[in-house]
Parts: structure tokens; sequence; C-alpha cells
């Protein structure tokens, strides 16, 4: 059984091969410089790790119509503009795709996760590092239901929970 | 001129001249001045600069005044749903602004006061720039301890500011700006601190404030 999707029951430690489309977990790739600080949660999700200036690639810069705010709503059509696929949630496997999932703590910050080939999911925080932890420190089996809330720590709450979309295995291109 | 002003109104000015006099009375430069000419947001903006690169020369914004009354306004004002505000950016990237999505705006400053020691504590070394208070009542109500500090020659920027990471973009220049934001993104950045202005598209994150070390 395919273990891609955002409901998809946890699996800690899954064969590579649980979600082909998926980009494999790098670290290594995001993690330094000059690419560490010249892509962002959105530009991870998309795949897009090179050719950045420093900074943080916005949903709809590509297309040439970013979000004008930080709301389900408008980040959503920025990132459809740009190339990202509306999907149902859960979202099923989909061959030449992998999920990504959009939330939002309203006013603030969005954020975006992607699934890896092993099912689980990985983000990176703005110019910091990719990860597989959510706020609590745990493995994100679930975008949906992982520990979003980073208030504690002066940081966001990104409580509300947009969707699932789906990105061509070959990534889509995000900023300027 | 912009035609806007702060949430103060006019009485930002007021305020900016006190914040000068308490920053002259720290570096120990003449503390009665008045204003060479009617000061403005735009010459606000350039005397932080100023401030935070550590050129700024008093005899070209302030004469010898009469002895004045330091008053500092310690409450929030209220804001027009209707209008938009004038507040002072700078481009700041903290640990905080690194983890956020959306681009980097900076510290946004209401209170010229809190501007004024933020250019102050740029210039030093480690920089210092976000206000360390416990919610917004307590950033306003602050202000009369910096003042005190001040007065008491105790005052230590890490007491009232939060350190920084760098500038944003990273190998950008450290640059005050006006922002123009509207009255309905002011209680919420109020609240919590932080918020997506909408002073550009797409918008910019802004600290206004953060809690203080435990």
């Amino acid at each position: 059984m395919c273990s891609c999707g955002g409901s998809a029951p946890a699996i800690p430690s899954g064969p590579a091969t649980s979600c082909p489309g998926s980009p494999a977990y790098d670290p290594a790739l995001w993690n330094n410089a000059p690419v560490i600080g010249s892509t962002n949660c959105y530009a991870y999700a998309a795949n897009d790790p090179s050719g950045h200036p420093p900074g943080k690639p916005q949903p709809g810069q590509h297309c040439g119509s970013p979000a004008t705010g930080v709301s389900c709503a408008e980040v959503d059509a920025a990132a459809q503009c740009d190339g990202m696929i509306p999907a149902p949630n859960p979202p099923p496997p989909r061959a030449g795709y992998y999920p990504v999932a959009l939330v939002v703590d309203p006013g603030v910050d969005y954020h975006w996760y992607r699934q890896d080939p092993d099912g689980n999911w990985s983000h990176k925080p703005g110019n910091t590092a990719a990860r597989r932890t959510d706020a609590s420190g745990n493995p994100i089996t679930n975008p949906q239901t992982a520990d979003r809330d980073y208030s504690g720590s002066g940081g966001p709450n990104y409580s509300n929970f947009c969707g699932y979309y789906y990105v061509p295995s070959g990534g889509v291109r995000t900023g300027p | 001129m912009t035609g806007l002003t702060f949430t103060l109104g006019q009485r930002w000015i007021e305020q900016y001249v006190s914040g000068m006099m308490l920053l002259h009375s720290l570096l120990g430069q003449e503390v009665a001045i008045k204003p060479k000419a009617p000061p403005t947001p735009e010459t606000f903006v350039k005397v932080l600069g100023e401030i935070a690169a550590g050129t700024y020369d008093s005899s070209r914004y302030f004469e010898p005044g009469p002895p004045a009354q330091l008053v500092l306004i310690t409450n929030p004002p209220p804001v027009d749903p209707k209008e938009r505000y004038l507040m002072v950016g700078v481009n700041t990237e903290t640990m905080r602004s690194q983890m956020m999505s959306v681009g980097t705006g900076g510290t946004a400053f209401e209170h010229p006061v809190w501007a004024i020691f933020a250019a102050h504590a740029l210039s030093g070394k480690p920089p210092l720039a976000v206000p360390l208070a416990t919610s917004n009542e307590d950033l306003w109500q602050r202000l009369d301890g910096l003042a005190s500090a001040v007065r008491a020659r105790r005052y230590k920027p890490e007491d009232f500011f939060g350190p920084i990471e760098g500038l944003y973009p990273p190998g950008a220049k450290l640059r005050f700006t006006l922002l123009t934001v509207p009255a309905e993104q002011i209680p919420p950045l109020r609240k919590r601190g932080m918020q997506a202005l909408r002073v550009s598209v797409p918008p910019q994150f802004f600290e206004l404030f953060q809690a203080p070390a435990k």
C-alpha cells in the first residue's frame, strides 16, 4: 500500500519507495550556504533550491501575482498561480506528483510541509534548516495533526490548516 | 511631506524632542534643546540613521533652547480604523524573523523614543534593536523605566532591547524607513508584538516587541 497522503498511517521509518514521486529528504542540499539563506518553506515545498537571491521566495512572486496578505485564501491563490495544484484531503497518490500542505497563522505567517519518500513530512522554516520534526520535536506523520504551535518560544502558531496541493516531481519554480 | 502622521498624532513631535533630550543626556550633550526647523517624519528617520551610524551631529537639527519639561506618553493611543498611520521600520533580522516564511521587514516602532534608543542600541556591539516587553502595555510603560535609567546613569541597552542576527536581506545596509500601516493591522501588531504588515506586496514580517529572556 502506498503510504503517501495527509492522513496516511504513520510510517516512522518506511521504505524509501513508499512515495516514489517525492523528492529525497536531503538536508545537506538545503542546510548549507547559499541555499539555506535564499530559500524558505515555499521553495522547499516546491523543491526549488537553486538560483535564488538571499531572502525568501514568496508564493505568486514567480508568476507575477504575489500574495497581498497572509490568509489561506490569499496564499492559496498565489501558490496556484505559480503552479501548485489543489489536492483532495487526504491527497491520494498521483503519478508524477508529490503532496505538500499549506498552513497559516492568520496575519502573521504561512508555512508549507512536503511529503518525503518514506511517507513522513519535512519542512524548512524560513532561512533556517530543513527538518523532519514538528514544534514538539516529534516526527511529522501528518501535517494536519502535527504540532504547529511555536508561540511558546515567541513564534507563530500555524493554527489554520489550509489544505493539500500536488507539486510535479520536477518541482515548481519560485521566487523572482 | 507624506500627509500622514503617527498614531500619536502631532504629539509625536514633542515625544521625538523628549527622546532626543534623553539621548543627549545619555551622550553627555546639551539637553536644553529645540529643533532648528519643524520636525518632519522624513527628518526623523534621517536622524535615526545617523544615530545608528554614529554620525549624528546635534547642531544640524537642534539649537540651544529653554529648559523643557520632559513628558513621555506611556499609554498607547487609540487608532481610527479608517486611517493609515506612519510607523518607523528598520531592516533587522532576528532569530524569530529568520524562522518566518514571509519576507523579513524588521523592527517596527510606534513611539519615537523606542526608535531613537533602538538606533542608539544598533550603533553598539553587539547591535540590539527589538524592544523587550511582555505586552504592548508593558512596552509603553517601560518608557518611564528607560528615562529613569538614563537620568540615573544606569542605562544599559541590553536591559531594554533584544539582539539581532543581522540585517535583511543579508548584505544590506542598515536602513530606517517610514512605514504606512493600515489601522486595522495595528491592534493585532500590538497584541502579539509581530505581524506581517501590508506595507508592500507581498507583506513583510515586522516585530514590535519581544519577550525578555526568562
